[in-house]
């Protein structure tokens, strides 16, 4: 059953060497079905990779410009109540009674703290009339929010009868101002404005209310009513590639 | 992490093989020629791979420690090492293909030839390498394309004349052949059903974008990529045809099982893979998300052991068992020492893997780690003499069948070779080096 071609005497030479290797027709036969189906296999996964999945290569580590924008929505949380001269309060706001909009994030809480819904307002209009000192001071934690941001403003006072603001950032670098982004891709040109976890827990803010004696007998008063006004920003990110 | 802990054993494990398989080399003065010839070859394979998983351990440390910016890695030393004694290790592989088990070129001018490929390579490949930033390091794929087109063509002669003709004889030359095509595409094994589905493009894709930090991905380069994956997955499924066929004329054989089992694995690998696609493609479409931990611990289990302890071992079992050289006299107890010191390496690595993923006290594999050290030296007779039980020569077989001359290459030209591939390794490295230290790629 033997198919050797050769009958020729082995001398080791590359002819004989040829001669032995390709003894069995069978076995050629299958080496060039195994070489062809190599090329074959080689042929359509290079093609593949080319048409499906290079340019995707190529845009996935190629960095463009995106330009992102912040679309805004707001929400605020009220409470007013009456302090006596010299008592402190704790005014405690829970944020995660908010609805957030599917997509929104809290971005920045801006706090107003007024007290012309009671005297002030005639302080504003009769000016013998003396203005109450408030003070208010955001206490640090229980929100998780970026407590050591520079641009926040966490304590103010007034006692001009004017009502102060104060400013939390809760999402990191926040600011509201579109902007532009270099990214291999939109999701990660969103990546850093999706982080959740931001603005969760409870804001307090304590205030003290000094109130100050009238000259005009009649005028003057031991309370003061304190209005605080939490608007909470929450923003949707999207981004478009800027061509 | 597990991989991490996989790499120092596997570096430890090749370059104490590989070094004794070299001087064992040098004191068989008895073995045919063109077998020791291999075994020097596979002695440096040994060795060249240990230097290439040091420097993977090394990176390793300074990665997961922080000890180094992507920057700095990039132009380390460390990575040119790693990269070069790759080149190297292709190089070796194709001059292996030409010596063993069927050596195409019956002369001692083929230790000139090996000499000559060995130190081309390294001047040619290496500095363009590292100059190129890697850009086309697939390039050294290509040279896979020699044993696969003569390790198959090999395998299937022998196969042919074994079944046809039946020379039983024959199956030594061919269960080489089969062997060697696993242990030099080790890396890549498990994934043949992936490529033959283009499965395997994805995680490609996935690597290109996720290695972009460290050099520019490219397209000649991921179609040379291909090549190799091509060469892997046809391999193995020729290989698996072949012990089919032979299964049913001659019935089953280790060698059969080995690979039923290799397919199979490539098998269920397709199907995990499918399965984490979606964490695959985020790399390209979104951003790199990690791996399933199951799937991670599969992989560790397959891939990583096939490369790291397995590879190492069919080079030991084909050394060893096929006589390439001498075990007895002198040698035996230096024999018995490799034999000894494999399986303990390799038992106590499979101990500590599987003591990473359930949860053993460390007493008892401790126990079974003693247990096993006892059976080791107990039976170290009964398992060095299983290891080289059938010591049936490739040489002899063709020898005796006529279809090789018997030639003589002389201890100088041994000598010459190791000279040489040392040479090629110290310039690969200083090379390495000297480019890491000018900053030239940077």
């Amino acid at each position: 059953m033997s198919q050797s071609k050769s009958s020729e005497k082995f001398d080791g030479s590359p002819k004989s060497i040829f001669l032995n290797m390709t003894a069995y027709n069978e076995a050629v036969k299958k080496y060039f079905v195994v070489v062809a189906s190599f090329l074959v296999v080689f042929t359509y996964n290079s093609f593949d990779l080319v048409y499906n999945h290079w340019e995707l290569i190529e845009d996935a580590t190629t960095e463009d410009e995106w330009y992102l924008t912040f679309n805004e929505q707001s929400e605020n949380l009220q409470e007013s109540r009456v302090l006596q001269d010299g008592e402190m309060q704790t005014f405690t706001f829970y944020i995660d009674d908010i609805n957030v909009p599917d997509g929104y994030l809290i971005g920045e809480i801006n706090i107003t703290v007024d007290d012309t819904g009671n005297d002030g307002l005639i302080a504003n209009t009769d000016p013998t009339n003396e203005c109450d000192s408030i003070l208010a001071d955001v206490r640090e934690g229980g929100l998780t929010a970026q407590w050591a941001d520079e641009n926040n403003t966490l304590s103010g006072q007034t006692n001009d009868c004017q009502p102060f603001f104060m400013y939390l950032r809760v999402y990191p670098d926040y600011d509201g101002i579109s902007r532009s982004s270099d990214s291999v891709n939109e999701f990660q040109a969103l990546l850093p404005w999706q982080q959740s976890g931001w603005g969760y827990g409870e804001l307090e803010i304590d205030v003290e209310v000094n109130t100050d004696d009238s000259i005009f007998p009649g005028q003057s008063s031991d309370d003061e009513e304190i209005t605080i006004t939490i608007e909470v920003i929450m923003f949707e990110i999207s981004a478009s590639e800027v061509i | 992490m597990a991989e991490v802990e996989l790499l120092p054993i596997a570096t430890m494990i090749h370059l104490i093989l590989g070094l004794m398989t070299i001087i064992l080399v040098f004191r068989s003065e008895k073995s045919n020629h063109n077998e020791r010839f291999a075994a020097l070859i596979l002695g440096w394979i040994l060795l060249i791979l240990g230097i290439n998983y040091l420097f993977r351990t090394i990176i390793d440390y300074q990665v997961n420690n922080d000890l180094i910016s992507t920057g700095e890695y990039a132009t380390s030393f460390l990575r040119f090492g790693a990269q070069s004694t790759w080149v190297i290790f292709s190089g070796l592989l194709i001059v292996l293909s030409l010596t063993y088990p069927y050596p195409l070129i019956q002369n001692s001018k083929v230790v000139t030839l090996g000499c000559l490929t060995t130190i081309l390579i390294t001047l040619i490949f290496i500095p363009t390498g590292i100059v190129t930033n890697f850009e086309y390091d697939s390039s050294s794929s290509l040279f896979l394309l020699f044993p696969f087109l003569i390790w198959l063509g090999v395998y299937l002669r022998y196969l042919h004349s074994e079944i046809i003709d039946d020379k039983k004889e024959d199956r030594t030359i061919s269960a080489v052949a089969a062997l060697l095509v696993f242990a030099a595409f080790g890396d890549w094994l498990t994934y043949w059903l992936g490529i033959i589905t283009t499965q395997e493009n994805h995680f490609s894709s996935r690597f290109a974008v996720g290695g972009s930090e460290l050099s520019d991905p490219n397209v000649i380069n991921m179609v040379m990529e291909i090549a190799l994956q091509a060469i892997v997955a046809v391999s193995i499924i020729s290989i698996f045809i072949g012990e089919v066929w032979r299964c049913r004329k001659k019935g089953i054989s280790g060698i059969s099982i080995f690979t039923f089992s290799l397919f199979i694995l490539g098998i269920l690998w397709f199907i995990f893979d499918y399965t984490q696609m979606g964490i695959v493609d985020s790399c390209v479409e979104t951003q790199c998300n990690s791996f399933n931990k199951v799937y991670n611990t599969y992989y560790i289990f397959t891939s990583q052991i096939i490369r790291f302890l397995l590879v190492p071992l069919i080079f030991m079992y084909v050394i060893l068992n096929f006589n390439l050289i001498e075990t007895g006299g002198e040698n035996v107890w230096f024999t018995r020492v490799l034999v000894l010191l494999m399986l303990l390496i390799v038992t106590s690595s499979i101990i500590e893997l599987i003591q990473t993923v359930l949860p053993i006290p460390q007493m008892i594999t401790s126990a079974l780690f003693a247990a096993a050290v006892v059976v080791f030296i107990g039976w170290e007779e009964r398992i060095t003499s299983g290891m080289i039980r059938q010591s049936s020569s490739v040489a002899n077989t063709l020898l005796e069948s006529g279809e090789v001359v018997d030639f003589t290459i002389s201890r100088s030209e041994y000598k010459a070779y190791n000279i040489s591939v040392g040479v090629s390794v110290t310039l690969a490295l200083m090379i390495s080096l000297l480019i890491s230290l000018m900053g030239i790629n940077s």
